[in-house]
Formats: C-alpha cells, structure tokens, sequence
C-alpha cells in the first residue's frame, strides 16, 4: 500500500530535482531584498504611502508580513490537515491581548511579559482545540466560532483591563528601547519580518514531518486514515496546537508593530478574512497563504488611500463609491476567485499542492490504483 | 415582577428576530449543507431598504410600515434568489466554496452599504403604535416586541403549512434527510435549492425590516451581529429543524435578556456562548436535530 | 460473452435479445479510490441481471454509476441514450427506479408520503399494485418510516420503485440484514415482480442469486471477470470461489 508518506517523499524528490536550485536561489533573494527594504530609499508612485523606507510604508510592510505569518498558520490547520477554522482571530487575538496587558504589569516587565503570554496562549490552543475537535466539520468550525466570540466579548467589554473599544497600547518604558519610536519602525519591520521566516521554517519543516503527511491523509480522508491506524483526533490536535500557538506569536509581534492591541483583530471578521487569505492564495501551499496574507493586507490598508487619490475623485460616483471600501473590492475579488480560480492564486503560479481534498465523486489526479488485495473494507458494496 | 415582564418579553421579541434568520439557515444547511454566510448582509440590506421607505415621513403609517416591510421581505428575497443563480449553483456539490463565496459576498455587500451611506447608524422613524405601550400583567410592554412576536408566529405557522401541505414541502423534508435519494427519484432537487435559499432571503429580510424598527435605526453592521446569535441558535436548535430553531431561539432570547439585566450587561452574551459550547460537548446534533447531519 | 460491442441508437425493447443498458470501460472514482476499473457488460431486457462479487469490489458503486451518483467515465447508454451526459433526475425520468442498499425511505415523512414523493408527473401511479403486494404497506399508511422494521422499510423501498412501471430497476441487496423469513418474502416477491421486467439485481446471498437470476455478472478486481447465463455461471465452482471467497452453497452473507 503507498502510504501518505511515500507519494510524498515521491514527489518531493521530483519536486527537488526539478525545481530546487532556481527556487531556492530565488526565496534567499527575496528575503534579502526584503531585509534591505530599510535601506531602500525607491519610491514605488502611489504603491505605499511614501518611500520605501518611511516610517509608514515600513509599517505597512511589517502588518503584511505578520498577516502573512498568521495566514501561513492556519494553512496548517485549514490548508494541510483540513480544520476549517472560523475562530483563528481568538489565538492571534489572545497572543496580542496578552503580551500587551502582562507587560504592562510592572511586576513582569516586556520580556517576562511576553514570554508568559506565549506559554498562556499555548494552553488556551490546546483547551481550545481539545474541545472543538470533539466535534468534525461544520461543528468543529462552529465550536471555533463560539471559542472566538467568548474572546470578541470579552475583549469589547473591557474585562480583564483589555479597554474596551479603544483596546489597549503599551505603557510608557514598557517596550524595549528599540521598538520605540517613529524612528525606530524598521526594527518592528525586521521583527516582522523574522517572525514570518521562523514560522515559515517551522510549518514548512512540520508538513513534511510524518505527522505532516498523517494531517494530509487526515484532510483526503480522515475515516480511511482512522483505519490504517492513526490516532486522528490526535493528530488533528497537535496541528491546532501547533498552529494556534504560532498564531499567538504572531499576535505578539503584531502588538509591538502597532505599540498596542485592539479589538479588530479579535472579531470574527478577522477570522473570516484570514480564511480568505488563506483561500485566496492558495491553501494546502504554504507560499499561497503567505501571499494572500500579504496581499489582502496590502489592499484593505491601501484602497482607502487609493480612493482618496486625485485620479480616482474623478471618476464617476458609481465607480468611486464602492472603492472607499476595500472590503467591498476584496469581497467581490474574493467571490471571483472561488469561481474561477478555487484553487487560489497560487494555481495561477503554476504550483499545484498535492491531491485535492476528496468527495464522494470527485476524480483523483495522477492517483495510482490501489491493488486489490490491500483494500480496505470499503463504504459502498 | 413587572420588570421581570419586560425583561422577559424583550427576550422574546429578541428570540423571534433570531428565529426568523435562524429559520431560513436551518432550511438551507439541512438542504444543501450551505452554511451562509451572506443571509446577514441580506439582512442589512433589507434593513436599509425599510429604512428608504420610512424615513421620509416623522411619523408613518401603519400602511406605510407595511410597504417597509414587505419591500424588505422581497428584496431580501431577491437578493437571495440571484445568489443562489450566480454563485452557489455553479459551485454545485463543493459546500466549502459554496460557504466562502458567502463569505465574500457578506463582506462586499456590507462594505457596498457603508460606502453608499456611511458606517454610523441612521434613525428609523416609528408608527406611532409601534412607539407606545400596552399594560402587561403591569409591566409596560413596548408595541414593537408583540410586532415580532406575532410575525415570528405567523411565519412559523406558514412554514409549517409550507412543508406539510406541499409538495415543495415534501421534497424540502424528504432532501434534508437525503437529498441524493430524492434526486433518484426523478425529482429535480435544484429548484427546490433555489426555492429554500430565497425564502431564507426573504426571511433574513424581513427579520432585517423588523429589526430596523425594533431597534429604532440601521446600521450595515446589523446582520452580521445577528448572524452569529442565529448560528447559534441553529446549533443549540439542531440543523434542520425548524421547531428546534424555535425552542432555542425562545432559550436563547430569554436567556441572554434576562442575564444581560439581572447580572451585568455583557454576561448575557458570554452565557448564550457557553450555551453553545455545552451543546457542542453534550448533544452536538443539538435538541432536535439528527445524529447524523453534524457528527 | 454477451454482445455489447454494437449498440444501435433508439433500440430499447423488451425481449428481443438487443441491449437495454450498455455499460462501456466505466471508471469509477470514490475520492482517491479507483473503484471501477474498466467494468463493461451489456444487459438484456426482460430479464434479471445479477452483479455478484466480493464485499467492496464496486458492485454498488457500478449501480450508482449509472445512476450518475458518483464520478464515473467511460459509457453508458440506457436505450441508446448517453446516461455520462445526463443529470441523476433525468435519468430516473428516463424510466429507471432505484431501490438503494439501504434502502434510504425517508425517516421523517409518512408510508403514504413516501410513496407521494415517488409519483412522477405525467404518469398514474398504481397503488393498487403496491398495496396488493405489500398490504402492510396500505395499513400503515400514516405512520413514519423511521419507526418501521428493517424489513416493512425494504418492503416501503420497493413499493415506491414499483409504484410506476420502469423500464430498469436496479435493485441493491433487497436482502440484505433482514431474517430469513423475511428473506422468503422478499424473494417470492422479487419473483412475481421480475417476470417480465428487466432488473440489474446486486446480491450477496447467492441462493437469491440463483433463484432470481437469468444472467450474471461477476465483478472482481474493479472489472467484470465473468459474464453468463446464470446457469453457467453459477455452476463454475472454483471461479466462483476464486473471485467471491464462497462456495455456490453459501447463503450466507460472505464476511
């Protein structure tokens, strides 16, 4: 029998002899330019809100490359082992919420602060995914939803000195020296951008782990994987930990990028947007949802500005109206791409991930047959 | 005593509001295992549109009110109906696409109300029956919660009489148990999608007329926060069951009221959560629903 | 073997010896799963067709194919029509009916809206042949099928597919999970049902099988591996046992 294991070390191996060298040239390049991007004093037109190396556009670059983090960890759950979350906000939210109120008690201080706020955030994703996996689809996604909203409450209400609506910033002297200050952004921005490397490294190193290929037979088929022996409920458990705790560290990195917390990134339309990032660039490829990440980042901060601009205040109202909302574009982008590209973007790019997940009457690509005498006692007569 | 009444009765009124969007999403799962995410915006939309028809006039008429409504009703209806034309048939049998293309759609037409008339809520004017009161066991009852009693009622009874007496009816009961076996019997199951989803349109929207007068104004964001109260509701009620959505639309609204007030403004809303998540870990098929559609 | 390599468009009569149903190189997919590989055999009006074979060999999935429930390629025509391009509603409309393995009444509806939902527009249902055949079925008519025995549902299964006269009935393990004397009913009536109707019959218990049977087919390894006038088919012990694991004596279900 081929085992989830073997078609993929399969490929992987034809992947590499291919494809290795040019891509990995490439991926050091980008990040290098990407490490640069401080240094680089281009202007890019109307493409970021001034310079490269402005404060602001720095800024704009760093949310990007932690929106893609995020969106990269719940392609392991969503993606990779087929956990449709609609409540990844709350481990993204609780990371940030966190790291930020326990800094700013004086008694613990940023480093203690932030290091405890991981360790809170993994036993929340653990609590968390322990009990909505009791449940499989759409009640697994729905306990998610319920978890996270307990959160958005909770958040908007204030509890816990979250502050309420305004949510809540860092104390003075509180963030280390380095991270304070307009002047200071690109050393936010090269957090960012380490943080996306590290949880990059990690997923990628995980997916192709054993347990990597057990959470994908998970997604093709997790009753069929449930018979060859694995402990599904277990695995699925250890890619929600996995995934949520990274989402946490991606919330703590984001709160020292915005000097604070706020309740939008705890609400369900940020979960909801970080499943169409992760859609829209492609799931069950890492790449992909790093790049819906970053490009629906890109377009919710910059469409308001593009809107705003000369040469859209001229267009007629029919046009100009809808573009003061990104969400409206994104939305409507986002429906166009299910349509016609449900594969994500990353399917534009060539790339395609391994065999799509499977129903009753869909046709396998490239699936050798399995020999008769291995197969298992099938649904059907 | 008296303030326990209208406590209590606003719970209800609240309930009936949840019932209504919970109805139409418990027909639509239990039929085409499409959670939609978009019937929330249906409503906002809805909403705006009574909010077109009434606001013109200080103080409408009954009449007037009427028109709102049922200009809410049909154009949540509409929306619907070329929805399920434009993005969910083409997207037949991949229920996962099917819920993102809702999700998208939600999030376009929100931001389309908030940029044509901005984010902030806008006023709605009331009859001057729905502005007054009547005496309830002493406690001075709002108009606007018998409104919704009363329409939650009739459209239940309509949607009783809808499944039982007609063969729509019987090909909507008969698809929410096996919709594959009703298509081997020759039965096209694709009008009956297409009829499910805008009567749940068409719910959403008057559940959105109503709410606009309930609460006295429009906001885009009004669906989506009924949205979720409403999947709640559909989970503790049990997918597909349109008596369950009732019951745990009544334990919900009452719950969340009642707590909201006698405890402190907020805890409501965690305990209706808890609720859910009890429901998950104890009966996940929820009170009427059946074992095998969510487990 | 039976000829199925030349099929003439348009020709669907009963008993004249030309193929009602064509299946050609069907392939057939659960998922990753190839289930189907290459399954072709022609089937005779007027006659009972049985597909025997191993417990998960496909013999469902070969029914369902048909019936386009599943993914399948290849072809299939049904009186010279193409079933690949047609929708599962219009298909059944093209005069087939369909009695599931399990058999899947609807729980939640009553006997007599059960048999409703089967009446197909254009056509009179004929109640009278069910309740002859069934009088339990006519007793109990108000009450819900969920409450009904295995057996009062298989009985509730075949009513609804004899309601209108077909011109195919695919019947799937009629038998299956229900006592023996219940098993005699089922028999005696599938018996009096198929004289003179053409029916693709799936079944496990071979006894059925050969009591029913004119012709069979049996299913090994994704593809047909024999395919006969019951008769011969039946009689060849060692294949028999090579491809189902029985002997011709078992009636019992195989494991």
């Amino acid at each position: 029998m081929r085992t989830p294991a073997s078609v993929q070390r399969g490929l992987v191996k034809r992947g590499l002899v291919k494809r290795g060298l040019v891509k990995r040239a490439a991926v050091l390049l980008l990040v290098v330019l990407l490490a640069l991007a401080p240094f680089t004093n281009r202007n890019l037109g109307g493409l970021l809100p001034g310079p490269i190396n402005s404060a602001g556009s720095l800024q704009l670059l760093a949310l990007m490359l932690v929106a893609a983090a995020t969106a990269v960890t719940l392609d392991v759950m969503f993606g990779y082992t087929g956990l449709l979350s609609f409540g990844h906000a709350l481990y993204f939210g609780f990371g940030c919420y966190s790291t930020v109120v326990l800094s700013n008690i004086s008694s613990l201080g940023f480093a203690k602060g932030a290091v405890l706020a991981i360790l809170l955030t993994f036993v929340v994703a653990l609590a968390g995914n322990a009990a909505s996996l009791r449940l499989t689809g759409i009640g697994f996604s729905m306990a998610t939803l319920a978890l996270a909203q307990a959160l958005a409450i909770g958040v908007e209400r204030g509890f816990l000195r979250s502050g309420g609506e305004v949510g809540v910033t860092y104390g003075f002297g509180v963030l280390p020296g380095p991270f304070v200050g307009i002047a200071n952004t690109r050393n936010a921005y090269w957090l960012a951008l380490a943080l996306l490397l590290a949880v990059y490294a990690l997923c990628w190193l995980a997916v192709r782990t054993e347990a990597g290929h057990v959470w994908q037979a998970i997604r093709e088929n997790a009753l069929r994987t449930r018979v060859l022996g694995y402990d599904v409920y277990v695995f699925q458990l250890g890619a929600g930990t996995i995934a949520c705790t990274l989402a946490g560290a991606c919330g703590a990195v984001y709160s020292v990028v915005m000097g604070g917390a706020n309740p939008s990134i705890v609400v369900l339309g940020y979960s909801l947007s970080l499943v169409l990032m992760v859609a829209l660039g492609g799931r069950g490829v890492l790449w992909g949802a790093a790049l819906g990440g970053v490009l629906y980042t890109y377009l919710n901060q910059r469409l308001t500005a593009l809107s705003d601009s000369a040469t859209v205040t001229g267009l007629p109202e029919v046009i100009r109206v809808p573009l003061t909302q990104p969400n409206f574009i994104l939305g409507v982008l986002f429906i166009l791409i299910i349509l016609f590209l449900p594969a994500g973007l990353a399917s534009v790019l060539g790339i395609r991930r391994r065999p799509r997940a499977g129903r009753t009457d869909q046709k396998p690509r490239g699936a050798a047959p399995v020999p008769d005498d291995r197969r298992e006692p099938a649904l059907d007569g | 005593m008296a303030t326990f009444i209208l406590i209590a009765v606003s719970g209800l009124g609240l309930g009936a509001l949840y019932f209504l969007l919970a109805t139409g999403l418990s027909l639509i799962f239990g039929l085409m295992r499409v959670l939609s995410f978009a019937h929330g915006a249906f409503l906002s939309v809805a909403a705006f549109a009574s909010w077109l028809v009434l606001r013109s006039d200080d103080s409408p008429s009954t009449w007037r009110l009427a028109l709102a409504l049922l200009a809410a009703t049909v154009l949540g209806g509409a929306l619907a109906f070329v929805t399920e034309l434009a993005i969910i048939r083409p997207l037949k049998g991949r229920e996962l696409e099917q819920l993102l293309a809702t999700v998208g759609l939600g999030l376009a037409l929100v931001a389309l109300l908030a940029a044509i008339w901005g984010p902030d809520e806008h006023l709605i004017p009331r009859t001057q029956w729905l502005d007054s009161t009547s005496s309830v066991l002493g406690a001075p009852i709002p108009h606007t919660r018998f409104l919704l009693i009363v329409a939650a009622a009739l459209v239940m009874a309509a949607i009783r009489l809808l499944l039982s007496r007609s063969r729509y009816g019987l090909i909507i009961r008969a698809g929410v148990e096996n919709s594959e076996m009703v298509s081997a019997l020759g039965i096209n199951v694709k009008r009956s999608f297409t009829l499910v989803f805008t009567v749940g349109g068409m719910l959403a929207g008057l559940g959105g007329g109503l709410a606009g007068s309930y609460y006295g104004g429009v906001s885009p964001y009004l669906g989506d926060g009924m949205l979720i109260f409403s999947f709640i509701v559909l989970i503790i009620g049990g997918l597909g069951s349109i008596v369950g959505a009732l019951v745990a639309a009544i334990v919900l609204g009452l719950s969340q009221s009642l707590v909201n007030f006698y405890v402190q403004n907020g805890i409501g809303d965690i305990f209706v959560v808890v609720l859910l998540v009890m429901t998950l870990l104890v009966r996940p098929q929820g009170l009427l629903g059946q074992k095998e559609r969510l487990v | 073997m039976s000829p199925w390599s030349a099929v003439e468009p348009g020709v669907a009569a009963a008993g004249t010896g030309r193929p009602l149903l064509v299946l050609a190189g069907v392939h057939a997919y659960i998922g990753q799963s190839h289930i189907l590989e290459g399954v072709s055999f022609a089937l005779t009006a007027g006659r009972v067709t049985t597909i025997l074979g191993r417990n998960g060999v496909g013999k469902t999935s070969t029914l369902r194919s048909i019936l386009g429930l599943m993914h399948r390629e290849g072809r299939i025509e049904f009186g010279g029509r193409d079933l690949t391009a047609m929708e599962t509603h219009e298909i059944v409309r093209l005069g087939i009916s369909y009695v599931p393995e399990d058999r899947d009444v609807f729980h939640g509806l009553t006997i007599a809206e059960n048999l409703r939902l089967a009446e197909r527009r254009g056509q009179q249902p004929n109640y009278d042949r069910v309740f002859e055949l069934f009088p339990e079925l006519k007793q109990r008519r108000s009450q819900r099928a969920g409450t009904l025995s295995g057996g009062q549902q298989q009985m509730l299964s075949l009513g609804r597919a004899l309601l209108h006269d077909s011109r195919l009935m695919l019947i799937d393990e009629p038998t299956k999970g229900l006592a023996p004397r219940l098993v005699r009913e089922v028999v005696e009536t599938l018996e009096r049902v198929t004289a003179s109707a053409s029916v693709l019959l799936v079944e496990q218990n071979l006894a059925v099988a050969r009591r029913l049977s004119h012709h069979v087919v049996v299913l090994a390894q994704g593809s047909v591996t024999a395919d006969g006038p019951a008769s011969d088919v039946l009689a060849d012990e060692a294949s028999l046992r090579r491809y189902l694991g029985v002997g011709p004596d078992d009636s019992r279900r195989d494991a």
